[in-house]
């Protein structure tokens, strides 16, 4: 590992005259289950690690108002995995939350360290995309907010410029009388990176969304596929169609874990298994 | 005088061995207070890390290590030029591995330079500025490449080459009957190639080794599976006497074959010497996939069956993949190709291996030895050959098992258990011939290996003034539990609570020769050597009571469970010793010997003390969709003889399932075609089972007919669990939707693939 | 940058502690190195395998990929905290009695996990005790034994809460 400098700044302006003051010689530090790995193989090498767990102003708590509920920088993915109301209103963020790594890097490792990584295979972007999250940016002199699907510009690439952290996470609340989940395949049960995963939503009312991990440089709506079922509804030769439209979305490499000839079949198979999975619920 | 040592042949007897004593090593490991090599430090120690090939072939033009001697705490760097020249090589078949790369590096992470600090921290920081110009030569990672006409030959300049020029590294065959007139004989002709790949053992701790001289003696401190044999290697390697090199094996956090043979001790034992400086050098679990693996194999196997489905002969041709050095792959090759043919009667056998060098990891030893690989290509050629002879896979295997005191290779020793009763087990614990649900099926296969042949254990056990004992013996304890089992044995047969037994294990100075911890050898081997200490101190008591008693020939004595009956008087073993020796002086040592039957000239070199079979059993369900398996159920049955220690013996039984199962389903080291590099030598990337993995119900069953050469009737166990799992579980994918697999592991992807007719 | 220096003050198993530590020291490092503490093991030292398993105010963390300054303030519990006044917990206990233990190298990770897993959940059913412990391999491949260690030590402490 670098030989780097620790700091821990407590409040938002300390940290951003940190963030200032060592530009790209600084990593920021969360709950470090990414980072640590890429400052050991080194893939990184700064000089400054700004630890961002003790600025006041950023929050571990997630709250919930009249419309949505936050997820602050600092919330921790098993947090997010055992808050009921997450569980009841958000369960594909809960699911995907709850594959992400082991106990050990969930109790450590943040939703929003997570996303901010960019992977393409992040298994928490596709509920991300299906609640319509947006992104709460701050910068010294500067607060934005982003959808979350304009977050992501690449693989390892955020809409982030130099000197922004991403402050808080906000879901609206998905739609009346909707249902939603995240399905994973990887090789094996255990901690694993992802083949294909999926996030669906469905509702009464035709609404769907779905997004997808691990088929495309970034993690992406399939709205063409959302199109036609929002307007055809669930009947097998809509959904047939809309897989269809998911398939032509993707675009995924081979590599160690499966072919992209795999990855697009199961594309088709797991936004399939779902949807059914929420209309299951659904038609309940 | 007639002497009477309890018969502790009949279970019922037995009161230490078949009970489910707690290990003896557990509370210290429970509590984290037992010390690894790589958790031990001594004064003055040096930490060495490795720099490694970044190449699989390359010839290294120019290290410069100017600025990494240049930083502060680093004691010095070396390369292969700075050590005494030539280069020592070492190796336990051929010393063909340099300490360090001599002027060309054969596979990607070979190591080339070594820095010397102070700390490690400093070590692996002044590795990076250890500078190497390679200049690439071609290399070859796979057998057709390495066979190809004009292949990059891996050791071109090795005179030791089965054929110059080549990348054979050796060659083995085995012949009975005639296959050739067979080929016309038979009813079924069933040919088949099957392909095992790579694994990693990926033992939990860390290679890591300390050493260090003491006067003119060198000691060596490793996780070591066969410390007599890393002394020879490291003797020859530094041309010093046995006598003068001291290698211990220290508590081994997992070993599986991957701490076999020696490694990176003999490179720390040429530094302790130049350095007279304490050296450790300790690996990162990454370096672990540059330094051991088993090797991958190609199998074609062709098998006759006559018309009632009784095989008529094999013809099988078996290539390993072996790496850039030898270690033990040769004797791997060798050995397991041997027993190619299975637990079953072959009349006419035609068995032709190679080892195939290649500029990958060298390849050794690994739980099983060969033969996960062989009975892979084995069983699952018997599953098929049920389906084109026509019979259900229980009822062919059934038909061609032998009978106990059958021959099974002719000039070894006979089938030495009821295999038939396993196989039946197996199948009635399955629930073999209830119909499946849908996309479920069952398979069955079994595995068998045979031990080290004429190896040699002995054993020094030490009755105390006090009638406490000191066992010595040159096992290693690796986490099989043979500081336990031995300890029971001991103290089954002298009638000594197990807490008045001491065991000390793996030490070169201490204990007398074991030829190795492996091939499940060590209950049966070092059990028998001893059972026979043991009894030597019960024979020099018998003297002693004779001589203090003057008893008449016609009286009897009874020694029983520490103690010794004469004249209707119970006397203590302390007691004997006291009233023979006087208060607190001497004691008794018992020395015992176990040697297997060598023989001039047998292809093995000795016989098989005994089969380790197994029978294992598999319920799966496939995801049609997605390809993937549920197992709902393994099983394996074992032939064991006698189990000593029923907790520790289910533990390996189903610690070898499952990691079994590991090479089964998920893992194989992946080698980039063109530059030969490893590309998933990461825990990361290297995926083997979690607790979510493991299949939702496993049992382990033992056959215990008390008829093994060990103590107590006892056959060797631990690596049997492992070997059969692949052909039983393919087998049930086969049956559930009718897929072939011919190579693993049998991933989801393969298994869509298949269903899908893709390739 | 070499001779910069982090305070560091911490509770480590009880004991309150106060060293200086370098900043890019991992927490594992100096548990083992500053500490003496080898029980918490190294191995993959990625994260992936959970053999340096450590609770860090309540919460099962593999220490080699926590750095030593963030654990500023924290309270630690390693293997070597969990036996009291020389006896050990119920968990190392049924470790022990299922035969769990093979190599043992896994093992002080592998009861920590168990340890956090059941001070947040007093009746794990089968499924919650693999996901707790799914970030600890164990290559002798131990699983069942473990499973079964973690359902007694369960039982264990419920008893040991009834005599109290």
């Amino acid at each position: 590992m670098s030989e780097f400098l620790y700091h821990v700044p407590n409040n938002l302006d300390d940290l951003f005259s940190t963030i200032k003051k060592h530009g790209s010689s600084a990593a920021l530090l969360a709950g470090g289950t990414d980072l640590l790995i890429h400052l050991k193989v080194g893939k990184i090498a700064p000089q400054h690690v700004i630890d961002i767990k003790h600025v006041k102003e950023l929050y571990e708590k997630i709250t919930f108002c009249s419309n949505g509920m936050t997820i602050g920088a600092l919330t921790t993915l098993i947090n997010i995995t055992k808050h009921p109301d997450v569980q009841k209103l958000y369960p594909a963020l809960s699911e995907s939350a709850r594959k992400v790594g082991s106990k050990q890097i969930r109790n450590r490792g943040t939703l929003v360290g997570n996303i901010c990584n960019a992977s393409p295979a992040a298994d928490t972007a596709p509920a991300l995309l299906i609640y319509n999250a947006e992104v709460t940016i701050v910068g010294m002199n500067s607060r934005r907010t982003i959808p979350f699907e304009s977050f992501i510009k690449g693989p390892g690439k955020t809409d982030l410029k130099e000197g922004e952290i991403v402050e808080s996470l906000f879901f609206p609340f998905p739609p009346a009388n909707s249902t939603s989940n995240f399905v994973k395949l990887a090789r094996r049960e255990g901690a694993d990176l992802t083949i294909v995963g999926t996030a669906t939503l469905a509702a009464s009312n035709y609404e769907t969304r779905i997004a997808l991990c691990a088929v495309a440089p970034i993690p992406f709506r399939a709205c063409s596929a959302e199109y036609v079922l929002n307007q055809g509804g669930y009947n097998q030769q809509n959904i047939d169609k809309a897989l269809e439209k998911v398939v032509h979305n993707a675009n995924p490499i081979s590599d160690l874990r499966a072919t992209k000839e795999y990855r697009l079949a199961m594309v088709e198979v797991i936004t399939r298994k779902s949807l059914e999975n929420s209309l299951k619920i659904l038609t309940n | 005088m007639s002497i009477t040592i309890a018969d502790k042949d009949t279970e019922n007897d037995l009161k230490i061995v078949g009970k489910n004593v707690k290990r003896s090593d557990a509370l210290k490991k429970v509590t984290g207070t037992l010390d690894y090599v790589i958790d031990q430090k001594m004064p003055g120690m040096l930490h060495g890390k490795l720099l490694r090939s970044e190449y699989a072939r390359a010839e290294i033009i120019k290290i410069d290590t100017t600025e990494a001697k240049a930083i502060k705490g680093v004691y010095d760097v070396l390369t292969g030029e700075n050590l005494s020249q030539p280069v020592p090589r070492f190796g336990s078949i051929k010393e063909d591995q340099p300490l360090l790369a001599d002027k060309e590096v054969k596979y990607h992470g070979e190591p080339i330079a070594i820095v010397l600090a102070v700390d490690e921290e400093t070590a692996k920081k002044a590795l990076k500025y250890v500078k190497v110009k390679y200049k690439q030569l071609p290399s070859v990672s796979t057998i057709e490449e390495a066979l190809k006409p004009n292949a990059p030959i891996v050791h071109s300049n090795d005179q030791d080459n089965e054929k110059t020029n080549s990348n054979i590294c050796g060659h083995w065959d085995y012949n009975w009957g005639d296959v050739d007139l067979q080929k016309e004989n038979s009813s079924f002709t069933i040919n088949n190639e099957f392909e095992f790949p790579m694994i990693h053992h990926f033992p939990i701790e860390p290679y890591s080794c300390i050493s260090y001289p003491v006067d003119d003696e060198l000691v060596i401190k490793t996780p070591i599976q066969h410390p007599f044999i890393l002394r020879r290697v490291v003797a020859q390697a530094l041309n010093m006497e046995l006598s003068k090199v001291r290698a211990i094996s220290n508590t081994i956090g997992g070993g599986f074959g991957g701490k076999g043979y020696p490694k990176i001790e003999p490179l720390a034992a040429y530094l302790a010497m130049e350095t007279v400086r304490p050296v450790k050098i300790t690996l990162s679990l990454d370096e672990g996939f540059f330094s051991a693996r088993r090797s991958s194999a190609q199998v074609n196997i062709c098998t006759g069956f006559n018309s009632e489905g009784f095989i008529n002969y094999q013809d099988i041709t078996i290539k390993y993949l072996i790496g850039a050095y030898a270690d033990s792959a040769p004797r791997v090759a060798g050995k397991s190709s041997y027993l190619a043919c299975g637990p079953y009667r072959t009349p006419n056998a035609r068995i032709n291996c190679e080892a195939v060098y290649s500029n990958t990891v060298p390849s050794t030893a690994f739980r099983g030895f060969g033969m996960p690989q062989l009975i892979w290509a084995l069983e699952s050629q018997m599953n098929e050959a049920s389906k084109i002879v026509g019979l259900d896979p229980v009822d062919i295997r059934l038909k061609n098992l032998p009978e106990k005191g059958d021959v099974l290779i002719p000039g070894d020793n006979p089938v030495d258990g009821d295999w038939k009763q396993g196989l039946r087990k197996a199948a009635e614990l399955i629930g073999w011939g209830k119909d499946n649900e849908k996309n479920k099926g069952k398979g069955i296969a079994i595995g068998i290996k045979n031990p080290i042949p004429a190896s040699v254990s002995k054993s020094i056990v030490r009755l105390h003034a006090d009638g406490s004992v000191t066992v010595s013996s040159g096992t290693s304890e690796m986490g099989q539990g043979a500081k336990t089992v031995m300890g029971q044995i001991a103290a089954e047969e002298l009638g000594v609570p197990m807490n008045r037994v001491s065991v000390n294990l793996g030490d070169t100075s201490v204990a007398p020769f074991d030829t190795a911890t492996a091939g499940s050898r060590s209950t049966v081997s070092m059990g028998r050597a001893i059972k026979s200490a043991c009894d030597d101190i019960k024979n020099q008591i018998k003297e002693i009571i004779h001589e203090l008693y003057t008893l008449k020939t016609s009286e009897e004595m009874i020694i029983s469970d520490g103690y010794v009956k004469v004249h209707e008087k119970v006397i203590s073993y302390a007691e004997i010793l006291t009233e023979y020796m006087g208060p607190n002086l001497g004691e008794i040592v018992g020395r015992g010997v176990f040697k297997g039957t060598k023989i001039n000239n047998h292809p093995m070199g000795g016989l098989a003390d005994f089969w380790e079979i197994v029978f294992t059993a598999s319920e799966v369900k496939v995801e049609k969709e997605t390809g993937k398996l549920n197992i709902n159920k393994l099983l394996n049955v074992s032939d064991v003889g006698c189990v000593i220690n029923p907790l520790q013996a289910e533990a390996q039984e189903e610690g070898a399932a499952i990691m079994g199962l590991g090479h089964t389903l998920m893992e194989q080291l992946v080698y980039d075609n063109n530059s030969s590099k490893l590309m998933n030598g990461s825990a990361l990337d290297y995926r083997v089972p979690t607790s979510m993995d493991i299949p939702d119900n496993f049992e382990s069953d033992f056959i215990e007919n008390h008829d093994g050469p060990g103590p107590f009737g006892a056959k060797g166990l631990g690596e049997s669990g492992i070997i059969a799992v692949a052909p039983a579980v393919a087998g049930a994918v086969s049956e559930a939707v009718g897929i072939k697999m011919k190579d693993l592991p049998i991933s989801a992807e393969k298994v869509w693939g298949l269903i899908n007719n893709k390739k | 940058m070499e001779n910069e220096s982090f305070e560091l003050e911490f509770i480590l198993n009880g004991e309150s502690k106060n060293i200086r530590v370098k900043h890019y020291w991992t927490l594992a490092e100096v548990l083992r190195s500053q500490e003496g503490l080898t029980g918490t093991k190294l191995c993959c030292e990625e994260g992936e395998c959970g053999a340096c398993t450590v609770i860090v105010d309540g919460k099962s963390v593999t220490s080699c990929i926590v750095l030593a300054p963030e654990v500023q303030g924290s309270n630690i519990v390693t293997i070597e905290g969990l036996s009291q006044d020389g006896e050990i917990d119920p968990v190392q206990e049924a470790f022990i009695e299922e035969g769990a233990v093979q190599c043992g190298y896994c093992i002080p990770g592998m009861v920590m996990s168990a340890k956090n897993l059941l001070d947040e959940n007093d009746s794990p059913d089968e499924e919650e005790i693999k996901e707790a412990l799914g970030g600890n391999i164990c290559r002798c491949a131990g699983y069942y034994r473990i499973i079964c260690a973690v359902q007694s030590a369960a039982q264990k402490y419920k008893e040991k809460v009834k005599v109290l």
